[in-house]
Formats: structure tokens, C-alpha cells, sequence
């Protein structure tokens, strides 16, 4: 007899904002990430299923390249992936920095006026590219920065605010078991 | 130094910033010159806050290099800091075959230029078409708006939502901004905020739903804020929104008012790319407003009901009220599936 143990997962809407723009070497970027992403979270027993979509350019206007929080955050008012699932919006370059959250956790109503999503971009190396999106979706599911003076941190997926997060990878078991509460993931 | 603030995933720490020495910002020209670097990008907009000249340098070079649009967006950006010296720049990309640079090129030609340069950027505006032709539109306005010309009017709307009272709705708060908060304004770089003046007597705060933002209207306009306005089309100030970390502000509305030739002031907010949010017509009695203010419909629009009090500089909401969802008749748009 055999007992099935489905591990918690979470639908991530993984879509290229403005994406007649995207390089073929782009796409293979955030098919990476998106693999580093996955690894990340599985290692803590959290599966996250990817749905891909795009918005075109002429939909987006200069928000394909947004700089500053306000304009990364009215991608996710305008334009939003199916329910019961984590928009992650993919962007060339964003300024400044690599990703934008906003409430930590995010909302799971994307009718709500709030951020309903997560900005990435392919900003920095390859290498940042798959814990940027790890990080970003991290944040939505709940968890906030590890703090940069914290030596406990230093290898964290969370470290930030103020500090490189550099290509970290560890989640801890407490920070995989809040993010497994998140209303978007399934149990 | 520099190398922890470009690795910062999600913005640079204003204090980091602060201790940058010439030497950091020597290194950090060297870095956004370097072909090889692969956090040019990041350097280009750091440099952008504490070197502006080196920042239009760094651009012009990256330019000349041919290199991908993506790092030569990010450099257009970045030239924007040096502010008229860099309208060139950014006007030789106004026309780029590469729709995501002219964009980015009208976005930031909209923060930076002045009417001098209306009728060249006119001509080239003519030049595009589609999605970069409605930035350019919008590039025109803004400025022409922020000298007072006119000839470039926003239209009222065809029409704008209504609250319904039936459905859960949340208040605006509205009061003065602290002495750190506007510290932490005045930190954004001038081409950031559109040129608009700061002064703290000319700054609102208003929370909304978790967002904290701040309206400031042009300290640069000398005199009450109706008195200024009622003669001519202005760019009358911006809402700014401060990131989740309390590290900057960044621009999110953009508030135009011009005279309705009837006696009353028209107010209309933008997104910074030029969507129109909210409209309303001020009710002027000597250089006192009323001023109510209500959504225009658009994607994912949420209607509000405000009713704001010009008086002097200052301005506040007598009464202020958001819906908490988007209205039903303005739905968010839907992603399209990734055929490739």
C-alpha cells in the first residue's frame, strides 16, 4: 500500500512584460531563473507550478521598462493572470533595483487596489536572476527581509534591505513553513 | 562600498549613498564603461542619483558602443539626471526603430524637457506612430503643460465613476508631512520629480490603503497655488509613493490643472506614462477651491470620492473615500498565453 504525500504548491504566472522585446538569449534567462526558482522552494518542500503568459508592448506603453516602485506596481493594477495564483511580472530592466514587492504577504484578491504581484527583471548576472525571482516570490508569500547585519543571514534567499543578496539560496524550515500558510498556496 | 548598493536587490539605502566618496564614484563610472561588468546597468543608476554629469558621460559612451537596448534603456535613464544637457541625448532615440527605447526616451524627454524645445520635439513626435506616438502625445502635454503654454489641453473625459456606497470602501487620510518624510522627498532627484519645486508648506500626505504618498504641488510657483494656476495651463505637482522599505520616493501621479475659461480650474492626475486616473473641475472663490475629484474609467480602475480644499499652498481633503476593489465595468486586462 502506498501513501501519496502531494507537497504544498503554489501557481506562479510567470509573464514577459512587453515581450516582442525578449531576446531568444532573454527567454532562456528566465527559463533558468524560473529553474532556480523551483529548485529553491522544492528544497523546503514547497512545489511552485509555472503558467506562461505575455503582455505586448503596445499594451504597456513605457511600463515595459519601469523605473521607480509606481511604475513597476501599475503593471500588476493593469493587467493580471488567472486566479488562485502569483502573478510574477518578468521586465528587460527596472530601476533601481532587480524586484519590487509591495505588502509582504501580497494579496491573494487581484481585484483588491493593492499590488497584486511581484515585478522581476534581468537585472544583474545570470546567476541573480533565479534567486531575484526566488526572493521576490518569497516576499509575497509572506516572509520579510533577513536582516543585513544579522550573521545568521548571510546566506539567506531573504537577505536585503540595504545590503547585496548576492545568488543566496537557504530558506530556513520556519521560513518555508510561514510561506506554506500563504493563501495561494494549496496545502 | 558601491559593490553592496548595486547588489542590493531592491533599491539603494539613502545613508550608503550618502557616504559615497570620489573615489566610489570614480569606480563606479569605470564599471558602467565596462563592457565586461555585468552590473552596468546598476552603476549607470547609481550614478544617476550622486553624479549626473558622469552619468550623461557614461550614457553618451554606452551609446556609441551599439550595445542591447535593454542596458541602452537604462542608460537613457540615467542621462536624464544631467537634466537639459541631456535632451539631445534622448531626443536622437525619440524616433528609434526599437519601440522600447523611443518609449524611453519620451518617458524621460516628459520629466526633463521645457517649451524651448516643444517645437523640435513636436516634429519628431509626428515621426512615430502607435504606442510610442501615445507617449510622445502625452511628452507634449507635460511639457508644454509645465511652461504654461497652450494648445495642448488634456480633455475632460467622457465620463467617470461613481462610488457605490453598497460595496466596502475604505478613507483617505490626509494631513501635514512630517520634517523626516519630506527629508526623504527631497531626495529625489529633480528629474525624478519632473522638475517640480519642494517646499515642506507646499506638501500634502495622504495613506491609502497601505500606500503612503505625498502631493506636492510646485514650490517653485511663487504666490497661493489658485492664484498661480487660474492663468494658464501648469503642471501644478506630483504624487509621489514611498517604497516598502522607506528607502525613496518615487513619482506615481502627475497633476495637471488648466483654466476651463469658464471661471474654474480642471484637474487632471495621470500615471506617468499618461493614463488618466482622476478628473475633476474646481469650484474657484478668489484664491480659495473646492476642488472634487472622481476616476476616470481605465483597466483596473478604483473609484474614489474626494473632495479637496485648495487654500494658500495648502491643500487638504475634506472628504476622501476609495472603494476596495476595482469596479466591476473597469476590469484588469488578462495576460495572453506565451505561444513561443
Amino acid at each position: 500500500m502506498c501513501l501519496y504525500s502531494a507537497m504544498p504548491s503554489v501557481r506562479v504566472n510567470v509573464c514577459l512584460v512587453g515581450f516582442e522585446a525578449f531576446s531568444t538569449t532573454d527567454r532562456q534567462n528566465v527559463n533558468a531563473a524560473v529553474g532556480v526558482m523551483q529548485s529553491i522552494w522544492a528544497a523546503v518542500g514547497l512545489q511552485i507550478t509555472v503558467a506562461r503568459f505575455v503582455v505586448p508592448t503596445r499594451r504597456m506603453g513605457h511600463l515595459i521598462a519601469p523605473y521607480g516602485g509606481p511604475e513597476a506596481e501599475e503593471i500588476t493594477h493593469r493587467v493580471a493572470g488567472p486566479p488562485d495564483s502569483v502573478d510574477m511580472f518578468v521586465v528587460r530592466t527596472l530601476g533601481p533595483g532587480w524586484g519590487v514587492t509591495k505588502d509582504v504577504p501580497g494579496p491573494c484578491d487581484k481585484q483588491g487596489k493593492g499590488m497584486t504581484g511581484v515585478v522581476v527583471s534581468l537585472m544583474g548576472t545570470p546567476a541573480h536572476h533565479g534567486t531575484t525571482f526566488a526572493h521576490e516570490l518569497g516576499h509575497y508569500l509572506g516572509l520579510p527581509h533577513c536582516p543585513c547585519p544579522n550573521p545568521a543571514c548571510t546566506a539567506n534567499l531573504m537577505r536585503g534591505g540595504g545590503c547585496a543578496a548576492g545568488s543566496n539560496t537557504l530558506v530556513t524550515a520556519a521560513q518555508a513553513a510561514k510561506a506554506k500558510v500563504h493563501c495561494n498556496v494549496t496545502p | 562600498m558601491s559593490s553592496e548598493l548595486i547588489g542590493d536587490l531592491e533599491g539603494f539605502d539613502p545613508a550608503a549613498v550618502d557616504a559615497l566618496g570620489p573615489g566610489d564614484i570614480a569606480a563606479l563610472i569605470e564599471r558602467a564603461l565596462d563592457g565586461a561588468d555585468p552590473h552596468r546597468a546598476s552603476a549607470l543608476q547609481l550614478l544617476a542619483l550622486v553624479d549626473p554629469a558622469g552619468a550623461l558621460l557614461a550614457a553618451g559612451r554606452i551609446v556609441d558602443e551599439g550595445t542591447d537596448s535593454a542596458l541602452l534603456i537604462t542608460a537613457l535613464r540615467a542621462a536624464g539626471a544631467a537634466g537639459d544637457d541631456a535632451i539631445p541625448l534622448l531626443s536622437a532615440f525619440a524616433v528609434a526603430p526599437d519601440e522600447a527605447v523611443a518609449l524611453t526616451a519620451w518617458a524621460t524627454l516628459t520629466q526633463i524637457a521645457r517649451s524651448p524645445e516643444l517645437p523640435a520635439l513636436a516634429e519628431l513626435a509626428r515621426q512615430t506612430s502607435g504606442v510610442v506616438a501615445e507617449q510622445a502625445s502625452f511628452a507634449l502635454t507635460l511639457i508644454a503643460n509645465r511652461s504654461g503654454a497652450t494648445g495642448f489641453e488634456v480633455p475632460p473625459p467622457a465620463e467617470t465613476l461613481e462610488v457605490d456606497f453598497m460595496l466596502p470602501l475604505s478613507s483617505i487620510g490626509s494631513g501635514p508631512v512630517s520634517d523626516e518624510d519630506f527629508a526623504l522627498l527631497t531626495r529625489m532627484p529633480r528629474a525624478e520629480r519632473y522638475l517640480v519645486g519642494f517646499e515642506q508648506d507646499h506638501v500634502t500626505a495622504i495613506d491609502c490603503g497601505g500606500a503612503h504618498m505625498l502631493l506636492a504641488t510646485d514650490a517653485d510657483f511663487v504666490g497661493d497655488v489658485i492664484d498661480v494656476l487660474m492663468p494658464s495651463p501648469a503642471l501644478a505637482g506630483i504624487v509621489a509613493s514611498r517604497d516598502r522599505l522607506g528607502m525613496s520616493y518615487s513619482t506615481r501621479y502627475l497633476v495637471i490643472s488648466t483654466p476651463d475659461g469658464a471661471g474654474g480650474l480642471q484637474f487632471s492626475v495621470h500615471t506617468t506614462g499618461g493614463t488618466q486616473v482622476f478628473f475633476g473641475v474646481a469650484e474657484v472663490t478668489g484664491s480659495e477651491a473646492t476642488v472634487p475629484l472622481r476616476t476616470v474609467p481605465y483597466p483596473g480602475a478604483v473609484p474614489v470620492q474626494i473632495t479637496a480644499a485648495i487654500s494658500g499652498t495648502t491643500i487638504s481633503f475634506t472628504e476622501a473615500l476609495s472603494a476596495d476593489q476595482i469596479a466591476q465595468s473597469t476590469p484588469k486586462l488578462e495576460m495572453e498565453a506565451d505561444d513561443a
